[in-house]
């Protein structure tokens, strides 16, 4: 059994290509996975009822950036883990002072290995079996 | 692994500096689901911005990288599918370590 096991994760990202990969990836890990297309959909799918450990969240969508999505979220569900995939961490990183408690980033590109870890470092605060074995 | 560039969470997340941000999360929340939608998309118009380069860019590599990798987890090692998979990713990988160098000279 790992630590993926049972955490259910909603990836946010406008580009079909990269939530697919994002999604497979984490079903090989072990995650359950939902997708949504932008931050609108993802924002009523919470409003639903949708009950999650994670979101990733693109930060360049075209309708709401990831931030103001997450912005959004949180002010619903303020202990909601967010991981944020972006092309332009340094523009990001220069804009922030801060990464709050229970956020992180991962730029692009990453690797399969690079997500896992990511994902299993915000919620278990380790990395994930195969990780630690090499 | 070449590279993660996982920028881990801090402990910042306290009362004060989050305050700072929106004072009260519900509040803010209802205003912002007032205001219209932020559109950033750029106009098919408008040139390539450096920036809107490397960031397609980055996105076409980041699937060329994610996709190899799951392809080479479903592939027997042996195989020559397999070698093929592993030049892919070598090349990808490459590629990746590339990005930091070509951002820089094409601020």
């Amino acid at each position: 059994m790992t630590n993926a096991a049972g955490r259910l994760v909603l990836v946010v990202d406008d580009e079909a290509p990269i939530r697919e990969m994002e999604r497979r990836i984490l079903q090989q890990g072990g995650y359950r996975v939902v997708e949504a297309a932008g931050g609108l959909d993802a924002i009523a799918m919470l409003r639903a009822g949708l009950e999650l450990d994670l979101l990733i969240a693109d930060l360049d969508m075209p309708q709401l950036s990831g931030e103001d999505m997450v912005r959004r979220i949180h002010a619903e569900r303020p202990n909601l883990k967010v991981l944020y995939v972006t092309a332009n961490i340094d523009r990001l990183l220069n804009a922030r002072s801060l990464v709050w408690e229970g956020e992180a980033f991962l730029d692009k590109p990453f690797t399969a290995r690079g997500l896992l870890e990511a994902v299993s470092q915000l919620l278990t605060g380790s990395l994930p079996p195969a990780s630690r074995r090499t | 692994l070449a590279r993660t560039d996982f920028v881990a969470a801090t402990d910042g997340r306290d009362g004060d500096v989050r305050g700072g941000r929106t004072h009260d999360p519900r509040a803010a929340a209802a205003a912002a689901d007032l205001r219209d939608v932020e559109v950033h998309q750029m106009s098919e118009t408008e040139p390539a911005r450096e920036s809107d380069l490397i960031h397609r860019l980055k996105n076409h590599l980041c699937i060329i990288v994610g996709f190899c990798d799951l392809l080479l987890a479903d592939c027997p090692a042996g195989e020559q599918r397999h070698g093929d998979l592993l030049e892919v990713q070598k090349a990808a990988r490459d590629a990746m370590e590339m990005m930091p160098a070509i951002t820089e000279r094409m601020r």
